[in-house]
């Protein structure tokens, strides 16, 4: 069995949790991000389709926007990433979410219909979280734990089934409780990612109860006192409890703090992108261009704190700019706030 | 006139009712058959080409323009795909110095090892771009209108937008990578994970090294890390010699050295600093070498040539009684084919679970791993044997190198996932330890093998409808005939539109509350909510037998409201009872605690017996009570005044209580004796959203339906029959069950199944409260996963057409017919019911 490293490492992890408490607090959008500002002959609807994680995200942005843009109209649907290709190809929406990268076999439907790859545009940065009820005394898992908790095949080597919390270490009244899981749907772009990075690419066991949404995770963990689940950070309440991590038992716990997802510490820190329909060589829409410059904009990453999630770095965007065809000089000349 | 027009209109609606549902059942099939269909094949073209024979790797790109062969000695050669005409490209990779190189991943990674012992990672792949407007006028004018060139080291194409996509082969190469081997380097492998990058290599004199190069960045800082941990690990060499292949699978935590003969070592290289030897198996088992091997997508699954003709497939699986140290033992778990032509080349594709094979006599069989199809079956023209085979990256066609003569493929594969064996029966997965049925549609990778079967599904609906029925039925059933043969007239038309209220409740609402209310709440009170199904039976009985002990003239009087205000009293009375009892039992016999009783930890399987078959015995007492007791009574007591025979009754009731609780316990106790165990069948784990909430909410769905239709059966029993039957001195009671129900039981029987219909397609409340998880047990405390909320949930996600998609118009299908199967049998059993009716 494999132990949490945790005992022999108190005074670190409390001087670690201070100091990313204080960090949390300080989450500020980097400065040498320029502020949008608005230009002429903008309409149109923006139609968004896919993930359920950044669904809160995309409507903060489309508030922001339209409040630049009154003749802007939205409609924006968030069931799991997997809707956002399928949505592409069809054209059903301009815009596709998604809190995971494209597989290859979506990438070849899209490519099959149009002749060209999409286009991924980073746009903020989740931490994939496991969540614990509130009064849950675990101190942290390693990965290896968490895919033993979640995954009927194991394939991050642990050796036993983890069924009760007594299996993860807990003692008294938690030893013999079974554990309750909760996790995404499959259209779910967190459920792929948790898929391949917590569970090894391994299957799920046949008892983790999908729920359709993130924050309906959540408020089952909060229910329900034995439970564990996994979203992303930005859905997390009072009731429940972010786990630390930790990659292997010879490793130390990583906090789900900004400076650890930045820091590229945390296991399960990913992006979150938009995808979008580009034709190469040639020049986005007004209304799309706009509109991703404004998520890339110093408002745009504002809204990404609001929402809990992290904000991208100068240089991310400077990169994510040049993918969609906008001049980055001004950019690198912006001052300061 | 207007019964002409009726009849008409009447017609026309009938008619179009069967066309439409007609209709849905062709649309399904339309959409299901191709799921079914074969694969295709067609050679699109060959060429003689000068490549050699003696290669590496043959690989074309994702556009199917341009392919290229890696030879033994460095030469990387590439050629228009139409024609086999060559393409130039860069010098010799390690100037004739190579002399091995690790898999290729399907990005283009690789590692070459050299004749000093040095090892470089690099890569060998294809880069497509798209041209701009500069580009298109560049091009137009060196294709000189043709669609397709080669200019420079590019292969050119125009594309129907007027855009040019232009394809070359790129080679790269890092600096070399310290391993401190000095000779050849003779077998080598890397393994990509993430930014993790494992590599093993072994020199000729047989010394071997593992290296983990990891590398992380700080998005903050920029700042990137790479961190390279080297060890070497001991292969011993055997009679046999050296090893001469070296794999790596799981993403670089296992290490397998492979011999010509066969034999596999399998070395655990999690902790790098200690790796360790698991196993040694034999690959061929007998008399015959390897002579191919590759991995398939995921690298989990390796897939095995050998010159007696075989193709087999073998993946670690966790049997509970390996006796490895990591628990992991390598299983031969595909047969994929037993030929007679020896296997010369081994292709997987790098999208699903496709692999080629190559014979010494030109054959290509392609095979679908998991679920053992053979696909397709082709040889090539010159009859020669293939030396080098790939999957072209979409899967749209693959290449063969068949002496000196280069082929290329066009093929459309189909649904291979989905055979009917795949689907209905239980198939060995990836990582499995035996063939079981698993519903996993999709995954975040392309490696994810889709588990397709549909059985759990079919499970779930049936567990679903079984215990909401259980549930419902009996509520109902019982409802109506109380309210049509003994409830006041004044009362029975409110209640019964009451009821009929609760049947407007939408479902998403019912699921809603089912998810966030009664779920919860539930779990805080099992022992309380168990010893409700039997101390509310209890109170209402209890309460039936003091009302008999009111003198006659209060009855009569109070026969309307009153009785039925007393009558609602007994609810409460059997809620309390259950409160003060619940906490009780569960300390008795469920070892204080039932949650952990539930989940096994502790306690006997008495107290679970119990539970069980407390209705069994109430039953067993029952039915002796009125064939054996009853008629010796009645002749006993036929000059008792009433309030004796009450008060004899009330003492009756007692005895009957304890009796049936004696009967229930001895035979809990025999049973558990007998070392069978509740736990693991109808009771399991406790899971907080589970078939007890499913069947009580789906219960406010399915009651009132089955109540109004029931009553109004029962109500439109002729009254001449009622009369006749009291008249004839029978009770209430016995006009009620011998007369009424009988007559009206097609009524009845058809109400059921109406309600049947209702909670097999019954969407949104098991969506809601269930957690859609895809178990196979009855175990009434945990969830399920029914076709109806499956097919709700992952329609969103399917790309129209692909398999997945076509599997969820085949689990419609499946629940088309399973309502259409029970509601013909329903038709067939009501119509007997009504023959008998008639004959009354």
């Amino acid at each position: 069995m494999i132990k949490t490293p945790l005992k022999t490492l108190p005074l670190a992890l409390t001087l670690s949790a201070l100091a990313s408490f204080a960090f949390a607090d300080a989450v500020k959008v980097d400065s040498k991000i320029p502020e949008y500002k608005s230009v002429q002959g903008v309409s149109g609807t923006i139609k968004s389709v896919g993930s359920d994680t950044m669904n809160n995200l995309m409507t903060l942005w489309s508030e922001g926007f339209k409040k630049m843009y009154p003749a802007v109209t939205t409609e924006i649907e968030g069931k799991g990433s997997a809707t956002a290709p399928t949505a592409l190809i069809a054209g059903t929406a301009n815009f596709g979410p998604m809190s995971r990268s494209m597989k290859d076999k979506e990438i070849d439907e899209f490519e099959k219909q149009f002749g060209y790859k999409p286009t991924a545009v980073p746009t903020s940065i989740d931490m994939l979280a496991v969540f614990v009820h509130k009064d849950n005394p675990i101190q942290g898992l390693t990965l290896a734990q968490v895919d033993a908790v979640f995954s009927k095949t194991r394939k991050l080597g642990a050796e036993k089934d983890a069924v009760t919390w007594g299996d993860l270490g807990l003692t008294g009244e938690w030893s013999d409780k079974p554990i309750s899981l909760y996790g995404r749907n499959s259209a779910s772009g967190t459920y792929g990612y948790f898929k391949e990075h917590a569970i090894g690419k391994g299957d799920f066991k046949d008892s983790v109860k999908e729920q359709p949404g993130s924050s309906s995770v959540v408020q089952s963990i909060a229910s329900d006192k034995y439970a564990i689940g996994y979203s992303g950070i930005g859905y997390i309440t009072a009731d429940v409890r972010a786990v630390p991590l930790a990659k292997d038992a010879k490793s130390k716990l990583i906090e789900a703090v900004p400076e650890n997802a930045y820091s590229g510490q945390y296991p399960m820190a990913r992006f979150l992108y938009v995808y979008i329909n580009m034709k190469p060589g040639t020049q986005l829409d007004p209304l799309r261009k706009e509109y991703l410059r404004y998520i890339l904009s110093k408002q745009g990453q504002e809204d990404v704190v609001k929402d809990g999630y992290f904000p991208l770095t100068a240089k991310i965007v400077a990169d994510s700019l040049k993918t969609i065809g906008v001049e980055t000089a001004a950019i690198e000349a912006g001052a300061p706030r | 006139m207007a019964e002409a027009v009726a009849r008409v209109c009447i017609s026309i609606g009938g008619i179009g009712t069967i066309v439409a549902v007609t209709a849905i059942l062709l649309f399904l099939t339309w959409v299901v058959v191709p799921l079914f269909g074969s694969a295709d094949q067609s050679l699109r073209s060959q060429a003689v080409l000068a490549a050699g024979e003696r290669l590496f790797a043959v690989e074309i790109d994702e556009y199917r323009d341009v392919g290229f062969a890696l030879a033994r000695d460095g030469k990387v050669s590439a050629w228009r795909a139409s024609d086999g005409r060559s393409i130039e490209t860069t010098a010799p990779i390690g100037d004739g110095r190579l002399t091995g190189v690790s898999t290729r991943d399907p990005a283009g990674d690789m590692a070459f090892g050299f004749a000093d012992g040095s090892v470089r990672l690099g890569s060998v792949g294809f880069r497509s771009t798209f041209s701009d407007a500069a580009g298109d006028v560049e091009f137009t004018k060196q294709l000189a209108g043709s669609e397709t060139g080669i200019v420079g080291t590019s292969f050119v194409r125009r594309l129907p937008d007027g855009h040019f996509r232009s394809t070359r082969v790129e080679v790269a190469l890092e600096a070399p990578i310290e391993l401190g081997l000095s000779a050849a380097i003779v077998a080598l492998d890397l393994s990509l994970k993430g930014s993790e990058r494992t590599l093993v290599a072994m020199d000729e004199l047989g010394n071997t090294v593992a290296a983990r190069i990891s590398k992380s960045e700080n998005l903050m800082t920029g700042d990137v890390v790479v961190e390279i941990e080297k060890h070497p690990v001991v292969i011993r060499a055997t009679e046999r010699g050296m090893a001469t292949r070296l794999l790596l699978a799981g993403g670089g935590n296992e290490l397998f050295a492979i011999w010509d003969d066969g034999i596999l070592q399998r070395h655990d290289l999690r902790d790098l600093a200690r790796p360790a030897l698991c196993e040694e198996l034999d690959l061929v088992e007998g008399e015959g070498r390897l002579t191919a091997i590759t991995f398939l997508i995921g690298k989990t699954t390796l897939i095995t040539g050998d010159s007696r003709g075989r193709v087999r497939g073998w993946f670690g699986t966790r049997p509970t009684d390996a006796l490895t140290p990591d628990g992991i033992r390598l299983e031969r778990t595909h047969d994929l084919d037993i030929g007679s032509e020896a296997i010369t080349a081994l292709a997987a594709s790098a999208r699903g679970r496709i692999v080629c094979a190559g014979f010494a006599n030109g054959t290509v069989k392609t095979f679908h791993v998991t679920s053992h199809k053979l696909l397709l079956e082709t040889r090539a023209p010159n009859a020669a044997a293939v030396v080098a085979l790939a999957i072209a990256p979409k899967e749209d066609g693959f290449v063969a190198i068949a002496g000196d003569t280069f082929l290329d493929w066009s093929i459309d594969l189909g649904h291979p996932e989905a055979t009917l064996a795949a689907l209905f029966t239980p198939v060995w997965y990836e990582g499995y330890a035996e063939p079981e049925h698993v519903w996993q549609s999709t995954g975040g990778t392309d490696d994810f093998e889709p588990k397709l079967g549909l059985w759990p599904l079919v499970f779930g609906t049936l567990k679903s409808t079984f215990y909401s029925m259980l549930f419902g039925a009996p509520i109902a059933l019982l409802a109506a005939i109380f309210t049509s043969e003994f409830l006041h007239k004044r009362l029975k038309g409110p209640l019964k539109s009451i009821t009929e209220m609760m049947a407007s409740l939408p479902s998403v609402v019912l699921g809603f509350i089912a998810a966030i209310v009664v779920a919860p709440f539930v779990q805080g009170y099992v022992p309380t909510v168990l010893a409700l199904f039997v101390t509310v039976p209890f109170a209402f009985l209890f309460g039936a037998y003091v009302w008999q002990l009111l003198p006659q003239r209060l009855v009569i009087r109070w026969a309307g409201t009153q009785r039925f205000l007393a009558m609602s009293a007994c609810l409460p009375l059997g809620i309390g009872l259950a409160i003060f009892v619940g906490p009780l039992v569960e300390r008795i016999w469920f070892a204080g605690d039932i949650m952990s009783w539930l989940s096994g930890a502790n306690g006997d399987a008495v107290g679970g017996w119990l539970l069980l078959l407390l209705p069994l015995s109430a039953l067993v007492y029952a039915l002796t009570s009125s064939r054996v007791i009853a008629p010796f009574i009645a002749r006993k007591s036929a000059n008792w005044d009433r309030s004796k025979a009450a008060r004899f009754d009330f003492v009756k009731f007692g005895a009957a209580i304890v009796i049936v609780f004696a009967i229930a316990w001895l035979a809990a106790q025999a049973v558990s004796g007998l070392g069978f165990d509740p736990r693991g069948g109808p009771f399991d784990t406790y899971v907080q959203r589970n078939a007890l909430i499913v069947g009580f909410v789906m219960g406010f769905a399915i009651i009132p339906i089955v109540y109004t239709l029931a009553e109004d059966a029962l109500s439109s029993v002729p009254s001449h029959l009622r009369l006749a039957s009291l008249g004839a001195g029978a009770t209430q009671w016995q006009t009620a069950l011998r007369v009424v129900v009988p007559t009206a039981m097609s009524g009845l029987f058809s109400a059921v199944m109406i309600g049947l219909g209702r909670a097999v397609g019954e969407t949104m409340i098991v969506l809601m409260a269930t957690g859609n998880t895809p178990v196979m047990s009855w175990n009434v405390f945990n969830g399920f996963r029914t076709l109806s909320a499956n097919i709700a949930v992952e329609l969103p996600e399917a790309v129209r057409d692909s398999t997945h998609y076509r599997t969820l118009f085949l689990a419609a299908f499946c629940l088309f017919a399973l309502t259409f199967v029970l509601n013909t049998i329903a038709e067939v059993v009501r119509q007997r019911f009504r023959k008998r009716a008639y004959q009354l």
